[in-house]
């Protein structure tokens, strides 16, 4: 046969075929269509932040630290920069006070070269240098009810209200953060005394260069000459990669969601594929009968895995072009992500590579079977024992490993990856073991019931891939349905005011040493409690045990998440506190915590767990820090856990009493919950007298995070329906497949006397018993996970959300019966004539 | 009598063109009595079991087994009545694969919902030689035990007529006439009325008359 007839016996097959055919293509289409909606967002935002990179970062490259830089090492850093114009910007904290009311405020401090790059859009008056004005985050203006000409007071300043930011090209995505945005002229800084020594800001020196080029270099020449690691230099190039981080991290974890979709389709294609391969056995032993070579038979089986798997790219992009408009308007601009959706080019080969290698890939254990396929035994109908080779386990592995790879890839993160992978291969042992056991049990549960109800048990224990394969497939999609919504309440719980309450109400902080005492006095006054402060020490560390603690250079962005993470760690200074006691927040894990230096010996710090993990150091190792230019060494004591959700002053180092007291340092302080016209009185009291201390109103930074967090879950939730969506679609494939492979069956239990309807009892007993198990064992898993995330992995209390698992019922419950009663459809056709016309 | 056959007559209608399949077939079958209907294919044998196993309507005619008309029952009650009164034994064995030879076996007495024992399951399929294998699946079984179960299971539930559909059509030929005079050794002990459909003479030499399907017609040879 030549290889033109070949393609079309397979393309014929595919046709004649058409309802398996269907099954496939749409269930690989479903898998694809979330996946590649997802890369779409990814690969938009990533290549409109990247488009943006200049104004983003507000110049071609910038030089920025979280201290002051002196004239001589600006001049040595710009003697090595071939720039045209520069721009020095200033971002810090500070009150905006209006008569009445006040609130913190992020104050950007411009000059009229500001931006380089880019432009604001303003409602009101234009940026100028003129008179001290302020322009303001809409969310400004909304809370103090400022009107145009309205002075405000900023430090020791008053500005006159000028206008609205309606745009600032140096944000792509306008995140909840606990402090708007003001924009005020450099010209009115020194007036304000916003910065004062210990004041906590960053400067950025912005430069705008000919020749973009040799920025790199450039770059390096820079790091090599500034050996401090809290100096970070960055190029517009690593500003792309770096902004929009926090959506970066959501839409990582969206696509792994994304991923357990696409698993799962890959997971029920490989199951139709084996399903498919049984019906048409027959045939390919005809086939060897007939002399068709191995070789042969096995291209016709890739040649159609090739066109279902081509069929289902198209028209998942097809399907996804026509989504976008939808994406766009009601999950984009419904949540203000400046963002266009566009397909790119890259999207497109990442879908087709996995579309066409996906299906492939799956086709290996029937082309396996093919080879070990004895024509005789079949025309004999003796048992056909298919034995798994080393080539299957090899093609487990392959497949794992690229999955595997996938989800790095996706999560941009190796640990999360493996994690993930983990859990879900661990989940599908555990699934496994817990359908065996659960049928086993009904079987033997079963042996005084009613022998319909026997019958359909039967149905299942005895066909265990079949039901393993949907129990798993639909108590994993129920797992990730169910568990979102227990982390998001296990979240709220822990930051909602009103149910902890020691949750402070203010966080105070740049307090400066002369002010602590005054500011204790007013709490007192006020509010008639003491003010516990927690003393902040700016350092930076210079040896990790008498190894040098360099800046991460980064030369082409990174390539994980932990990466990154790192060098961000390493690349900025470390703020120290030192107490004599562990705070309530605090737990020690390891070592212990002795909260007096012994005189002469080496002081013993305590590191908080997570901080210790990304700095890889352990109890024993030895720090060198640099405390505003005085090297202080220091060995590591202890280990202890924070409780960061407490919104106490936490620190990730803790010096014990009696080694920082003598060094330049500020405070922080919190205030706990009590009656809101104290807190306002207090609150306006601190802001008069002490114009430099910042308050947080914690309330509203929770409030403001519940929003952010509604909008996440949102999408997480999105893509959680989508995997339900394809284990339905996988649960109607195998009762529709599972129906027709036993109508057979169906019509001798007719002919033994059961009735019609009693059949159908009986399948839909069956099936309603096999997907009511998965779905609990689905939300029982999902409390076990989210039970397990919450005490290791966020280390908060679990709290969980009957309501929205009830919600969940209400909506799975008539979803499923009407998917079984959809899937009973075949049984339409029983006809016990068809036994004897088998003649 | 146990199956009284008059003036049967069915026809199909395939496209503009009317089929006459069964023309006036007339039968009559003794109580205990084993006949073989044999004919070309084509000829009509299976419309012949459908319309006697009440699987399918006749035209015109009467059947009659164990002296009741099977023409005015309902499906329902036709499905009783067949479950009560007709066992069955197929060419391809049809035995439901995820059950036990046990569990194949018991199934029709527990649609009927009549009592037995494990012990009257068991004399059933040390009746066919398969008492040994009453834990296993019919994929576990070669083809001649299949075909035995299959047997058992077509008498289990003491039928009034047992219609079998060529039994040894799928085996080889030895196995085939092990099968075949199990079968015959069962129906005669059992004194079941059998109508045995088959194409194979040898076998129908071994019935107590012999019917050919010719057409639309039973002639007796």
């Amino acid at each position: 046969m030549n290889a033109r007839r070949l393609l079309h016996l397979g393309w014929l097959e595919l046709i004649r075929f058409k309802r398996i055919t269907f099954f496939l293509i749409f269930n690989f289409t479903l898998g694809l269509v979330g996946f590649f909606l997802l890369q779409i967002f990814q690969q938009s935002l990533s290549s409109q932040t990247a488009e943006k990179a200049q104004v983003l970062l507000g110049g071609d490259l910038r030089v920025e630290a979280r201290r002051a830089f002196s004239e001589a090492e600006r001049k040595d850093w710009e003697a090595k920069i071939p720039f045209i114009r520069k721009t020095q910007f200033y971002t810090l904290f500070s009150m905006l006070r209006t008569g009445a009311d006040s609130r913190l405020v992020n104050v950007a401090v411009f000059d009229s070269n500001y931006p380089l790059y880019g432009k604001f859009k303003i409602q009101g008056e234009e940026l100028s240098d003129a008179k001290p004005k302020v322009w303001v985050d809409p969310e400004v203006q909304d809370l103090l009810k400022i009107e145009a000409g309205q002075m405000v007071d900023i430090g020791e300043a008053q500005f006159e209200f000028a206008g609205v930011i309606i745009e600032d090209p140096s944000r792509l995505f306008r995140g909840t953060g606990f402090a708007p945005r003001v924009l005020i002229h450099k010209n009115f800084l020194e007036k304000s005394q916003l910065i004062k020594p210990g004041s906590t800001f960053t400067e950025s020196w912005l430069y705008e260069v000919a020749k973009t080029e040799n920025l790199p270099a450039v770059k390096t020449e820079i790091e090599n000459l500034i050996k401090d690691p809290v100096v970070q230099i960055e190029t517009a190039g690593d500003n792309a990669q770096d902004s929009n981080r926090v959506l970066k991290y959501f839409t990582d974890y969206l696509g792994l969601v994304a991923l357990v979709a696409l698993g799962l389709c890959f997971l029920c294609g490989s199951y139709l594929l084996q399903w498919t391969f049984q019906t048409k056995k027959k045939s390919i032993a005809i086939f060897k009968t007939l002399g068709l070579s191995d070789m042969k038979i096995l291209s016709l089986y890739l040649w159609q895995s090739f066109l279902v798997s081509v069929i289902s790219c198209v028209l998942s992009v097809l399907i996804v072009r026509g989504l976008l408009p939808i994406v766009q308007s009601l999950m984009i601009e419904k949540f203000n992500l400046p963002i266009r959706l566009e397909v790119s080019a890259m999207s497109l080969v990442l879908i087709s590579l996995i579309g066409v290698l996906g299906p492939l890939l799956m086709t290996v254990p029937q082309i396996l079977q093919i080879f070990q396929l004895q024509a005789l035994q079949l025309f004999q109908n003796s048992q056909v024992e298919v034995k798994r080779s080393k080539w299957y386990f090899l093609w487990v592995t392959v497949s794992l490993t690229l999955f595997w790879l996938l989800s790095i890839w996706q999560s941009h993160s190796v640990i999360i990856a493996s994690s993930f992978v983990g859990a879900l291969i661990f989940l599908v042992f555990v699934l496994s073991y817990v359908n065996r056991a659960l049928l086993k049990f009904l079987e033997k549960a079963s042996t005084n019931m009613h022998w319909l109800t026997r019958y359909a048990i039967k149905g299942l224990t005895r066909r265990q891939n079949s039901t393993t394969l949907v129990f798993i497939t639909m108590s994993l999609a129920t797992l990730v349905l169910s568990l979102l919504p227990h982390i998001k309440s296990s979240i709220l719980y822990e930051i909602k005011p009103d149910t902890i309450s020691n949750i402070p109400q203010l966080f105070l902080f740049d307090i400066q040493p002369e002010q602590v005492d005054p500011l204790k006095a007013v709490a007192k006054d006020v509010l008639k409690i003491d003010l516990k402060m927690r003393p902040l020490v700016r350092s930076r560390i210079l040896k990790i045990n008498d190894l040098p603690y360099e800046r991460a250079v980064m030369s082409e962005g990174f390539q994980t998440r932990e990466a990154e993470n790192e060098a961000r760690f390493r690349n900025r200074g470390v703020n120290l506190t030192y107490a004599a006691n562990l705070q309530e927040s605090e737990t020690l894990v390891k070592g212990q915590f002795v909260g007096k230096a012994v005189p002469n010996k080496i002081p013993q710090i305590s590191l908080e767990e997570r901080y210790a993990g990304r700095v890889n150091v352990k109890v024993g190792d030895k720090m060198t820090f640099d405390v505003q230019g005085i090297e202080m060494q220091a060995e590591v004591g202890s280990i202890r856990q924070i409780r960061w959700t407490s919104f106490q002053p936490n620190f990730f180092i803790l010096f014990p009493d009696g080694v920082l007291e003598e060094a330049p340092q500020i405070f922080l302080t919190s205030v706990q919950q009590a009656e809101k016209s104290l807190i306002k009185t207090f609150q306006n009291e601190v802001v008069s007298k002490f114009k430099n201390v910042s308050i947080v109103d914690v309330s509203r930074t929770i409030e403001n995070s519940l929003v952010y967090i509604d909008q996440m879950s949102i999408g997480l939730q999105f893509m959680a329906w989508l995997a339900v969506s394809v284990g339905l679609f996988v649960f109607v494939i195998l009762l529709n497949t599972q129906l027709r492979e036993r109508l057979q069956e169906m019509n001798l239990v007719q002919i033994l006397g059961a009735k019609q309807n009693q059949i159908q009892r009986a399948v839909f007993i069956q099936f309603l018993i096999l997907i009511t198990l998965s779905l609990v064992s689905g939300v029982l898993l999902g409390l076990v996970a989210a039970q397990f995330l919450m005490s290791y992995f966020f280390k908060i209390q679990t709290v969980y959300d009957i309501q929205y698992l009830g919600y969940l019922g209400l909506v799975l419950v008539p979803l499923v019966i009407g998917t079984i009663f959809m899937g009973l459809h075949p049984l339409k056709s029983l006809n016990p004539m068809d036994l004897i016309r088998q003649l | 009598m146990s199956l009284l056959i008059q003036n049967l007559s069915k026809a199909y209608q395939q496209n503009t063109e009317k089929l006459h399949i069964l023309k006036g077939l007339d039968l009559e079958v003794k109580s205990s009595e084993i006949v073989a209907v044999v004919g070309a294919s084509g000829s009509g044998k299976s419309t012949f079991l459908s319309l006697v196993a009440g699987l399918d309507q006749f035209d015109q005619g009467e059947i009659m087994i164990n002296g009741k008309s099977i023409k005015n029952l309902s499906k329902a009650e036709m499905t009783q009545f067949r479950a009560e009164n007709i066992g069955f034994v197929f060419q391809q064995f049809h035995l439901i694969s995820h059950l036990t030879a046990y569990e194949n076996l018991s199934l029709p007495l527990e649609i009927l919902g009549r009592d037995f024992t494990e012990k009257d399951i068991l004399q059933h399929l040390e009746n066919v030689g398969l008492a040994h294998r009453a834990t296993h699946k019919p994929t576990e079984l070669s083809g001649g035990e299949c075909q035995r179960l299959a047997l058992a299971r077509g008498l289990i539930t003491q039928p009034k007529l047992l219609l079998a559909d060529e039994p040894s059509g799928n085996l080889d030929s030895e196995t085939g006439q092990k099968v075949m005079s199990l079968f015959f050794d069962q129906v005669r002990a059992s004194k079941t009325t059998t109508v045995l459909v088959t194409h194979d003479m040898a076998l129908a030499l071994k019935c107590d008359r012999i019917f050919v399907l010719q057409e639309g017609r039973l002639i007796e040879r």
